[in-house]
């Protein structure tokens, strides 16, 4: 009998649709998911080009981004977010 | 023109509260179950601390005594009837057992007329007792796992006996016949003979098979892609009746379990302190944040 494995149940049920890399933005208690060629960047731009694009495509002033953190993952996709602050 | 930042809450009373917290966890001893692993988690005021056991083979119900911050010692074992007084307090669930894996039972939703749950996926039992696959049993649900309570003596047994007999049979789930069989357990039978059967399926027969759990499952759909776009896996989670989703994945193997609100995946309680911040993030954002906090190794 083949062993159970609940992973693969799980991978059975849930849908895999997957396209270009995303820039996820959390900003202002709201999120979004832009592709990265909408806003012509790429995984390897710079945190500056990055939060200007997002800037542009939020329509906000770049400096409200300012303390916001930028991060890359291994998929290609990227997140903006908050600065985390941790209590002890 | 930048936006001046609001003050942010006092770090100081924070520190303060979290202490006496631990205080007071350190003087009472406390009732939880455990699992394989020798890790407990016990909410006090909404921070969740997780402690480890000294004997970290050492799993089911126990009375605990914290000896020192993060780790705890079993000092009793708690009456059959203090151990039913607790499972009170939780809502009930009736489940109907899928398998074992890695020692644990995994089972689904006896019924999916349940409103106060929407339990759409396989889900893990803790501290099972004595069960065979598709026996029906009760479940108490503390907002992030499943404890057995016992089984339901009113479900006739030969049910789950005759199913036990086709599966052994390797009966299809087209010639499926059990008398006094009910929808979820035929989908339960269905659920293991697809996994044994991986050639059959196919998206189509998935959504005939799985009705309103395939394919067009949206919201297991949203929860995947939010935690895969920044590596994380899912791996399950449960609908509450205060409209929130409890989350349970992985990030880089390490597992988290994590309240957030059901419509825009919002973090309402991350598990983690975060300085009464945790709606400034959503799923997919937090689990850089755990990562982060992982990192820092300050324990709780």
């Amino acid at each position: 009998m083949t062993e159970f494995d609940p992973k693969a149940l799980d991978a059975l049920m849930t849908a895999e649709t997957r396209g270009g890399p995303v820039l996820h933005v959390r900003f202002q208690g709201k999120s979004q998911d832009i592709p990265l060629a909408r806003l012509d960047i790429g995984p390897g731009s710079s945190d500056e080009t990055i939060r200007q694009a997002v800037a542009r495509h939020l329509d906000v002033d770049v400096a409200r981004l300012n303390g916001t953190v930028i991060e890359r993952h291994a998929n290609g996709n990227l997140t903006l977010r908050p600065e985390a602050v941790f209590g002890q | 023109m930048t936006t001046p930042r609001e003050p942010g809450p006092d770090p100081l009373a924070i520190v303060a509260k979290l202490a006496a917290q631990e205080r007071e966890l350190a003087e009472k001893p406390v009732l939880a179950p455990v699992v394989a692993g020798g890790r407990v988690r016990v909410r006090l005021s909404g921070i969740v601390y997780q402690m480890e056991l000294e004997d970290p083979a050492f799993e089911g119900w126990a009375i605990l005594s914290m000896v020192a911050p993060g780790r705890a010692r079993v000092v009793d074992k708690p009456t059959r009837s203090l151990v039913t007084a607790y499972l009170k307090l939780m809502p009930r669930v009736r489940l109907i057992l899928l398998d074992q894996h890695q020692r644990r039972w995994w089972g689904i939703a006896a019924q999916q007329s349940d409103k106060r749950f929407r339990i759409d996926k396989a889900v893990p039992l803790c501290l099972v007792g004595q069960a065979a696959s598709f026996d029906t049993v009760y479940a108490r649900f503390d907002g992030s796992a499943f404890w057995w309570e016992g089984p339901d003596r009113r479900r006739d047994p030969g049910v789950a006996r005759g199913l036990r007999k086709a599966r052994q049979d390797d009966v299809s789930p087209e010639s499926l016949h059990v008398r006094g069989m009910v929808p979820q357990e035929r989908l339960a039978y269905q659920l293991l003979w697809l996994l044994a059967h991986p050639e059959a399926l196919t998206s189509k027969e998935l959504g005939a098979i799985l009705p309103g759990q395939g394919l067009e499952n949206r919201q297991a759909g949203r929860l995947t892609r939010a935690l895969d776009h920044a590596g994380a896996q899912l791996d399950s989670f449960w609908n509450t009746e205060q409209g929130s989703t409890v989350v349970r994945f992985y990030v880089d193997g390490r597992e988290h379990v994590v309240e957030v609100r059901t419509d825009d995946l919002t973090v309402l309680s991350s598990g983690i302190c975060l300085s009464d911040m945790d709606q400034d993030f959503d799923l997919t954002s937090l689990v850089d944040v755990l990562r982060e906090h992982e990192g820092q190794d300050d324990g709780f």
